[in-house]
């Protein structure tokens, strides 16, 4: 990136599949645009060296004026072009525009000033079908299925907060549209520019489809923001969208396990405020010890829970903020889910959550009914859980925790915020998991958070007459408890996410297992390699590595590196296991056996079911010269499962019909001397039951 | 029609004025409701424009429906390009008689002192009314010559991004709620930041609503003189 100038105006173009020729006559026209304007232009370009302008890289030679930035992207699109170049862009003001449009000789300088005139909070620029003199082509109208913002003006921060272009492919041509529409659902107000905007050349059609056709694909997904775990734009680039706000005081040991969580959101572009109450133990260098530069460390004189979270508020940089506890446990897709669940019609989101018992791991969850709202607390007085709660920041500036109390704050202050206009949503699913531990405000403030509760409770009725207040009680009774995912089974749902020392996690990796173990980075937890590969080809069917005894701080390095594939298993520790409704549970890694049982189910599944097909199973014994003999086995499949103190080796052999068996099962005895040989028949099942059943197979391993 | 707006009662007690989109993806700014505390009686439809103009001054354009239909007069003030961007009010009433014959005065300031309970304009039949903030406060309180009413007007100042006088406009806003109810026909703004296209725009608005706008800063020797008095 070559930046020399801090100008009034960012003008993004999108280069991606334009011919050389196109791309010198945009940036020509987009000077010419721009003449007596502080400006620069900002060009994103994914993966340069295949770019189909790279014989003659001449007209991208970045220049005072000029700023071309280049990333790496698996799947280049406009999409991620364009939202890196507004990312690239050193200005609060962005301009933008799509391809096939451009904007008449010295036009930005009466868009500016339009600008300033407007209250508005984006000016699109209406695309006309005329050249650059304002002749008319065709019939001279305004362009139809031109959305508002092939030619737009808006602030850098609020459109990199919806977080740009949506990058899903199958968006496509819509994604313009699609941008519009979220810009307007997240309050953003926009007003039209006089000033035109053209089309230019051959008059490149931004989509083919009908109005009903956009507006229809745009209403399929109600949400504002974007790109939450796939986005193109690189790291250092993005904008903070979520503080997550966390108080502490004297919990270094609880506020790791907190942190952690947090590191290992499927949503990456927070910060982590940490205001620290007063801490007397080691808080501090605990903190200091991640080095992240994400998570920032306050210090404050004890002056109470309240105090610390508007400290959090005033200093958090993200355009929402994410409460956390110090001695809670994010689920990894809390933030995401949190952003997902904001619509038009809602401002801040909250979520069910899991008790769990610090010594036992006992399971409890707790739902929260959807929609809340002053009906609500005059119903039963729940508050939404608050570290479930994803807020837009300056709500909780101007409205604040009340430092007059020591507990029940975020009750009171969900609720004020309520009183406020603040439309509250429930995700509908389980946010994180709440430690149940002997020091807990509600443990140890009763009291005090019970007459908090109460002062809330009584001043949201106040004002309402007593049949007003029966009205209130019955409207907030038909508010419903949602339906959280994993609530029939809690230890399975969410027991991978307990503490370390409550759990044991088995990951299971798939596809190019060496690669994506290499990234955990601890080569000592992987306890089973297991490869399918077909001995007809010589393909590589499937590679499997389980890794046991996975840690918080292993997920954190895994998502650090970008490795987010991996399935987890776990089993909640025996000691607690009964209390959490685990019965004789398999503590630790998963045996060869059932990794071999489980897979070879996979691998006969596969096999059609035509004629009955038998399958022989040769344990060991057969070489790879030997199993050419078997010319008429419709597939053959060698597994191979190693762990540090076992290897074992099965080759599969399917045939298309029963008549074959009698002759292929007297060769393949003779060749499995020193092995065994097995029949799967399932003439009376389907295969993968048939292989799943023949656990006797493995008992020999 | 991209907006309307709603005046309503709400069951716990507040009355609300509210932008509601009547095209799905409309723009709707924070935040979406003027919440006042108590219920307070129908304003004229004028007035009722007049508020929704001040809150909401970019979403309430092109053609906004008011519940009922406002006068001609209004209409047409509305639709003067020089207020910014037009509104073409959905409904117009030409039997609905212009608001007119009011006679008392309402002083509103920017940083007031809360409870301070005295009408520092001291004249007879004005009323000085406080605005606190929602999140603080609940209910409203009334002597012969104040006014303490709870607000979320607070908010539309605390969220406005380029919105110049959004202070004034919330609590002018509220202002207006009450004006049929105390039969207001000048108010007093004092210590408000306001620049003279907006004060224009403001003046020909209320002038329709046969109200006087008077500014003056809250540490003038008048505002202090009366504030002492």
């Amino acid at each position: 990136m070559n930046s020399t100038l801090a100008p009034k105006l960012t003008i993004v173009i999108n280069p991606t599949g334009l011919t050389v020729e196109e791309s010198e006559k945009v940036l020509a026209m987009a000077h010419a645009a721009a003449a007596d304007v502080e400006y620069e232009i900002s060009i994103a370009t994914a993966n340069l060296a295949d770019d189909p302008v790279e014989d003659d890289l001449t007209w991208l030679r970045p220049g005072s004026r000029l700023t071309v930035f280049t990333y790496e992207s698996t799947h280049p699109s406009s999409a991620c072009s364009l939202n890196t170049a507004i990312a690239a862009g050193s200005s609060e003001l962005v301009l933008v525009l799509e391809q096939g449009v451009a904007l008449p000789p010295f036009s930005v300088a009466k868009i500016l000033a339009e600008w300033d005139r407007s209250t508005a909070d984006w000016l699109s620029i209406p695309v006309w079908d005329e050249d650059t003199s304002g002749e008319a082509r065709h019939n001279g109208e305004m362009c139809p299925f031109f959305a508002e913002t092939a030619a737009f003006l808006v602030g850098r921060g609020d459109l990199l907060r919806i977080r740009g272009y949506d990058e899903r492919g199958d968006l496509g041509s819509v994604a313009s549209s699609d941008l519009r529409v979220r810009l307007n659902r997240a309050g953003l107000v926009s007003e039209q520019a006089n000033t035109r905007a053209y089309l230019w050349g051959i008059g490149r059609p931004i989509t083919s489809l009908s109005e009903r056709e956009i507006k229809s694909r745009v209403s399929e997904d109600p949400s504002i923001y974007r790109n939450l775990t796939n986005w193109s734009v690189p790291t250092e680039l993005r904008p903070v969208l979520v503080s997550v706000a966390i108080a502490t005081r004297d919990r270094a040991e609880y506020l790791r396990d907190s942190i952690n969580s947090v590191l290992n959101q499927t949503f990456q572009d927070f910060e982590i405020i940490i205001v620290d109450d007063g801490s007397t133990d080691e808080t501090e260098l605990m903190v200091a010890s991640y080095a992240d530069p994400r998570i920032r460390y306050l210090y404050q004189e004890p002056a109470g829970i309240s105090a610390a979270r508007n400290v959090a508020a005033d200093g958090a940089r993200g355009f929402f903020t994410a409460v956390h506890d110090d001695d809670d446990i994010m689920l990894p897709d809390r933030l995401e889910i949190g952003l997902r669940s904001l619509t038009e019609d809602h401002d801040a989101s909250y979520g069910s959550w899991v008790n769990f018992d610090n010594e036992t791991a006992k399971l409890v969850l707790h739902v929260i009914r959807d929609g809340f709202d002053a009906d609500l607390v005059a119903f039963n007085g729940q508050g939404p859980g608050h570290a479930t709660w994803l807020v837009p920041t300056s709500m909780i500036r101007h409205v604040r925790y009340d430092d007059t109390f020591s507990a029940s704050v975020d009750h009171n202050l969900a609720t004020r915020l309520a009183w406020s206009g603040c439309r509250w949503v429930h995700t509908g699913h389980v946010a994180y998991l709440r430690r149940m531990h002997s020091s807990q405000v509600s443990e140890t403030d009763g009291s005090n958070q019970k007459i908090g509760h109460v002062l809330t409770c009584f001043a949201n009725e106040f004002v309402a007459s007593m049949s007003d207040r029966s009205a209130m009680r019955a409207t907030g009774e038909k508010h419903v408890n949602p339906m959280v995912p994993g609530r029939t089974d809690l230890a399975s749902a969410f027991g991978a996410w307990l503490p370390d020392r409550l759990v044991s996690r088995t990951a299971i990796f798939r596809g190019n297992v060496s690669n994506k173990l290499m990234k955990l980075a601890r080569y000592s937890a992987v306890s089973v390699m297991l490869t399918e590969r077909d001995l007809s080809t010589g393909r590589l069917v499937a590679e499997i590595g389980f890794a046991a005894g996975v840690t918080w701080k292993d997920m954190i390095s895994l998502r650090a590196s970008g490795e987010t594939s991996y399935e987890l298993e776990s089993v909640i520790l025996p000691s607690q296991a009964v209390d959490a409704g685990v019965q004789n549970a398999d503590v630790g890694a998963v045996t060869l056996a059932q990794i071999v049982r489980d897979h070879l189910g996979q691998a006969t599944s596969a096999f059609p079911l035509k004629n009955k097909p038998v399958w022989f199973v040769a344990v060991g014994g057969v070489t790879d010269k030997d199993q050419a003999l078997f010319a008429d086995a419709q597939r053959k499949t060698r597994l191979v499962v190693a762990s540090n103190h076992e290897r074992f080796r099965a080759d599969i052999f399917g045939y298309r019909s029963r008549e074959s068996v009698p002759s292929a099962s007297r060769r393949l005895l003779e060749l499995v001397g020193n092995g065994s040989l097995f029949v799967i028949d399932p003439a009376s099942t389907t295969p993968a039951d048939a292989a799943a059943n023949a656990a006797f197979i493995l008992k020999e391993i | 029609m991209a907006h309307k707006v709603l005046f309503s009662h709400n069951s716990d007690g507040t009355t609300r004025l509210r932008l509601d989109r009547q095209v799905p993806n409309e723009a709707v700014p924070l935040p979406r409701e003027l919440i006042v505390d108590g219920h307070c009686s129908r304003p004229h439809p004028d007035l009722v424009a007049v508020m929704s103009w001040l809150c909401w001054p970019n979403s309430c354009a092109g053609v906004v429906a008011f519940g009922v239909g406002v006068t001609e007069s209004m209409a047409t003030a509305l639709g003067d390009p020089t207020i910014g961007i037009p509104v073409r009010p959905y409904s117009v009433d030409p039997n609905l008689v212009p608001r007119r014959g009011m006679s008392s005065v309402l002083a509103i300031e920017a940083t007031g002192i809360v409870g301070r309970g005295r009408n520092p304009l001291g004249e007879p039949r004005s009323t000085y009314l406080q605005v606190l903030p929602i999140h603080r406060w609940r209910g409203r309180m009334l002597s012969t010559d104040s006014l303490m009413v709870s607000s979320n007007s607070d908010a539309f100042a605390a969220y406005a991004r380029r919105t110049p006088g959004s202070l004034l406009r919330a609590q002018l806003a509220v202002a207006l709620l009450f004006a049929d109810e105390l039969r207001v026909n000048r108010i007093v703004a004092a210590g408000f930041e306001i620049d003279h296209d907006l004060l224009e725009k403001l003046d020909a608005m209320l002038d329709v609503v046969g109200i006087e706008l008077g500014l003056t800063e809250s540490d003038s020797e008048e505002w202090r003189e009366l504030v002492q008095s």
